[in-house]
């Protein structure tokens, strides 16, 4: 694919390559999805995204209402609106805009309306802070959204693709968010593979909600969303069956990312994806961007004869217990890294990963909290988690769960 | 294993007579809302997508095998009823439907306080959408707290008059009308439902114009404000008659009054007759009445 | 496999991260993979900046990490303040090359390194755009240090990432950049 251009051509596919941020890949992969309603409200470190959108549909490349909307808390709820009108929708927020719409991420998902969301991962302030860590995505895990983690610009793109056609399967009807880290993805620039529009019409049809405003209105059958449900109506009904919809998203996610594999020639690892997991003695589960410098980390330490391995862990919701007790069933510790804490030394991923090895003969299980609020972790941050795991592996114990990596004393 | 994709979903009533706001709600007697809301749904039709905000009106006539609506509908939040509302518009514009009137009807505290940043971004951005509030002057479902539409002397049970704080309410009632006015839409109007054929012509000018439309509709109360449920229409009259409500409309920002009292009432025959009033001395009485006259002095002046 | 590595040291409103960002798809162009980052701070106007951008020989090569570039092998110094306070030449690799705009000669100049390239990139920011913005003529001098791209690739890059109406301007300031960067060593062959 020799090419002089600063755009390449794939014979073949017909799909360009840019270099492109994080952000501009995200706002590329939405606008090939073809939503109908999106709402745009600025945040570091997605404004980007925002801007995007509103010039596409300036141009005429994106046919969609667009809503400037005043907060990102009327952005949620005015797509909440039009996907139960019967629309397809999306938007972007990070950080305090999420925790802003907060409430709506509640009503989106008991209201099964399957709205996408892209996240750039930032920071919870105070101190105020606009960098990049995971504390906003990962602290709304009980908000009933699925959560998808991308590593890279390419993912980013390709995974919000994917969501659309998870969340609006029919047996699912869940909203989804795409999280990447703010600024370690959404301002890097790599080369990105640009499906075609054609690529992605064949991929993901048109919604089609099996009920709707719209459907009510044409079919002249008025129906009623989102009644009061008294203790002794449906309620509890309704979260139950919202809940058997979560568990069946974990084979739509696999499903989809081989589908999309199949098409465009690209998978993801589905629900996590193991790297020299096979024998090795300690493994590292990541999230995001850090995924890639682990996996630097891991070679250097298999070159050096110590067996370690990386799992990228990409749903965070729905949690893959089964997989992740599959995928570490012979390792000796698992160490969670994460950029974010819940309460005290611990970390929300941490949390679900334990809760998950609960029940099975398993590795024993650490904690790194790292990069709070856009601190680089480096290569020999990398080396010392490692070097934590190889030996609690050697003693046979964990003797300090939680290690806050590259904080200063 | 249910994959239906709403499972909320619910079939609306069989109607028992051919209202859309069909008979068997629990509002409580003599309730101004649901007189109201009689009227509104008659004249806005079939073409219609009615939003409910928490409040009176929902809590009694869309619980689940008791749904009074017979038009497509929706539960919203309390915050929001503004944006959520020009989102369905948006998606059923989208869905070739845009001549659907898309109605959200949110009471006073979920218009004039915790809505209010919707509502202005949506009048701002002129969402289309017929924005309706039932102004009973508090958050009455939830035990008649004080809301930024209570007028001013009022006691509710978070302003209620006691001896450190004799008066109920200090502060003026919030003047949603032309705050809403001064965004330019293009048309606003006042109404209650004393006055019916003004009421319904009013909605009809609102259910034909396009863009954002906002109606306050001033409900009298008879459980919050204390009064007899015989007597909500004359309330609502003498509410007028004293020049304690006004019935006004407005077309892009322009405010014509429409019922202009020759000789405005005394406000005390419409204090006397509430409950919520009667802790007020004569002179504060004065007072609401200098408030009231002020307030007419200023529409005068707008050679309304 | 190698990983070249370059740093970028600006002022705010500088255009250090543009810079980056318009030689991420000239380095593509030219065939590397690359990987743009800029340093994430608060953009006041004046206060330093980096940026980092890491390419490989070959398309195919994996990039392996997504940290900053904490040991250079080319680094370009957009202000010749910054050379005393900013640390430019932090880490830089032995044989490593560092471009400095500066007006003044490079005797004046105290560059820890063995390859210093300099060039008066204000004045020829002045003369092409008219404005104190110097970050495409910068990137004519990486161009010309580092062998890695040809001044076709920058100009093809500038002309997609810089709006229409300043992008002749700026290829001009390249192309000078390219031309007037005095290295005073043997150039690496393209």
């Amino acid at each position: 694919m020799a090419s002089d251009a600063a755009v390449a051509v794939d014979a073949e596919t017909e799909s360009e390559t840019r270099v492109l941020t994080g952000n501009e890949a995200a706002a590329y992969g939405a606008k090939l999805c073809r939503p109908q309603v999106v709402s745009v409200y600025p945040i570091t470190p997605q404004s980007a995204i925002s801007e995007q959108l509103a010039a596409d549909v300036a141009s005429g490349e994106l046919d969609a209402h667009l809503f400037r909307i005043e907060s990102e808390h009327s952005a949620l709820s005015s797509l909440i609106g039009a996907s139960l009108a019967g629309a397809r929708t999306f938007t972007a927020t990070a950080s305090n805009g999420l925790f802003y719409m907060a409430e709506m991420l509640h009503f989106a998902s008991g209201g099964r309306t399957p709205v996408v969301m892209a996240i750039a991962n930032r920071a919870a302030s105070p101190p105020w802070n606009v960098w990049g860590d995971q504390s906003d995505s990962l602290s709304q895990r009980d908000a009933g959204w699925i959560q998808l983690y991308a590593e890279n610009p390419q993912e980013a793109l390709d995974t919000i693709v994917q969501a659309y056609r998870i969340a609006e399967s029919p047996d699912v009807m869940l909203p989804a968010m795409v999280a990447f880290d703010g600024f370690q993805v959404s301002h890097i620039s790599e080369p990105v593979v640009l499906p075609t529009q054609a690529a992605v019409d064949a991929f993901l049809p048109p919604f089609d909600p099996e009920h709707s405003l719209a459907k009510s209105l044409v079919e002249g059958e008025p129906k009623a969303f989102h009644h009061i449900t008294p203790p002794e109506a449906s309620f509890f009904e309704y979260k139950y069956r919202q809940a058997q919809a979560g568990e069946r998203a974990l084979d739509r996610i696999v499903e989809v990312d081989a589908a999309f594999g199949e098409q465009f020639g690209r998978r993801w690892g589905g629900l996590l994806e193991p790297y020299r997991v096979e024998g090795a003695e300690a493994v590292l589960l990541t999230v995001g961007s850090l995924t890639t410098t682990a996996r630097a980390v891991a070679d250097e330490y298999r070159a050096d004869g110590r067996p370690v391995g990386v799992l990228k862990l990409r749903s965070y919701r729905p949690f893959p217990d089964a997989a992740l007790q599959a995928a570490v069933a012979d390792a000796a510790v698992l160490g969670v890294a994460e950029k974010d804490h819940s309460f005290g030394l611990t970390g929300s991923v941490y949390g679900d990963v334990a809760a998950a090895l609960t029940n099975v003969d398993g590795p024993l299980v650490q904690n790194f909290v790292t990069g709070l609020g856009g601190r680089e972790v480096t290569v020999d941050h990398l080396r010392r988690m490692f070097d934590v795991l190889l030996e609690t592996a050697r003693r046979g114990r964990v003797d300090q769960v939680a290690h806050w990596v590259g904080v200063r004393p | 294993m249910d994959t239906s994709a709403q499972p909320d979903a619910a079939d609306a009533p069989t109607p028992r007579d051919d209202t859309l706001f069909v008979q068997g709600h629990t509002m409580c007697p003599g309730c101004g809302v649901a007189l109201a809301v009689n009227h509104v749904m008659d004249v806005l039709g079939e073409n219609t997508v009615v939003l409910f905000s928490p409040g009176c009106l929902s809590a009694a006539s869309t619980i689940e095998d008791n749904y009074r609506f017979r038009v497509p509908s929706s539960h919203m939040g309390l915050v929001h009823s503004a944006s959520f509302a020009a989102g369905v518009s948006a998606g059923l514009e989208r869905l070739g439907l845009g001549d659907v009137t898309v109605a959200p009807l949110a009471g006073d505290g979920a218009t004039g306080d915790i809505g209010l940043q919707a509502l202005s971004a949506a009048a701002e951005r002129n969402d289309d959408v017929l924005y309706i509030c039932h102004d009973n002057e508090a958050y009455a479902n939830t035990g008649v707290q004080g809301s930024a539409t209570s007028p001013q002397g009022a006691a509710t049970t978070t302003t209620p008059a006691g001896t450190a704080a004799p008066y109920g309410k200090v502060s003026r009632k919030k003047d949603l009308f032309r705050l809403v006015t001064d965004h330019d839409v293009p048309y606003a109007a006042t109404a209650t439902p004393g006055y019916l054929g003004d009421f319904r012509r009013k909605l009809e000018a609102a259910r034909d114009a396009d863009g954002f439309r906002f109606v306050q509709l001033f409900d009298p109360c008879p459980e919050g404000w204390k009064f007899d449920a015989s007597l909500t229409v004359e309330v609502s009259k003498l509410a007028v008659q004293t020049g304690m409500w006004v019935l006004a409309e407005s077309r892009y920002g322009e405010v014509t009054v429409t019922r202009k009292p020759a000789r405005r009432e005394p406000v005390d025959a419409y204090l006397a007759l509430q409950g919520r009033f009667e802790h007020l001395t004569p002179e504060e009485i004065a007072d609401v009445q200098a408030g009231v006259d002020d307030y007419w002095a200023g529409y005068v002046e707008e050679g309304a | 496999m190698a990983i070249h590595r370059v740093r970028f040291h600006g002022r705010g409103g500088q255009g250090a991260v543009t810079a980056a960002k318009v030689v991420a798809p000239a380095l593509y162009a030219a065939g590397h993979n690359v990987q743009a980052i800029p340093a994430f701070g608060v953009e006041r106007r004046g206060a330093p900046v980096r940026a980092y951008v890491k390419y490989t020989d070959d398309r195919d090569e994996v990039i392996p990490t997504r940290t900053y570039v904490h040991e250079p092998e080319f680094v370009l110094c957009m202000d010749d303040t910054l050379v005393e306070t900013d640390r430019v030449t932090e880490g830089l690799q032995p044989g490593g090359a560092v471009v400095v705009n500066t007006r003044r000669p490079l005797d004046d100049l105290d560059v820890d390194a063995d390859r210093v390239a300099t060039v008066d990139a204000g004045a020829i920011a002045r003369e092409t755009t008219g404005t104190n913005i110097v970050n495409t003529v910068v990137l004519g001098s990486f161009a010309a240090v580092s062998g890695a791209v040809g001044i076709d690739h920058v100009a093809s890059a500038i002309r997609e990432r810089l709006p229409p109406a300043i992008a002749d301007a700026n290829v001009e300031a390249a192309r000078l950049g390219y031309e007037r960067t005095v290295v005073p060593w043997t150039r690496r062959g393209s």
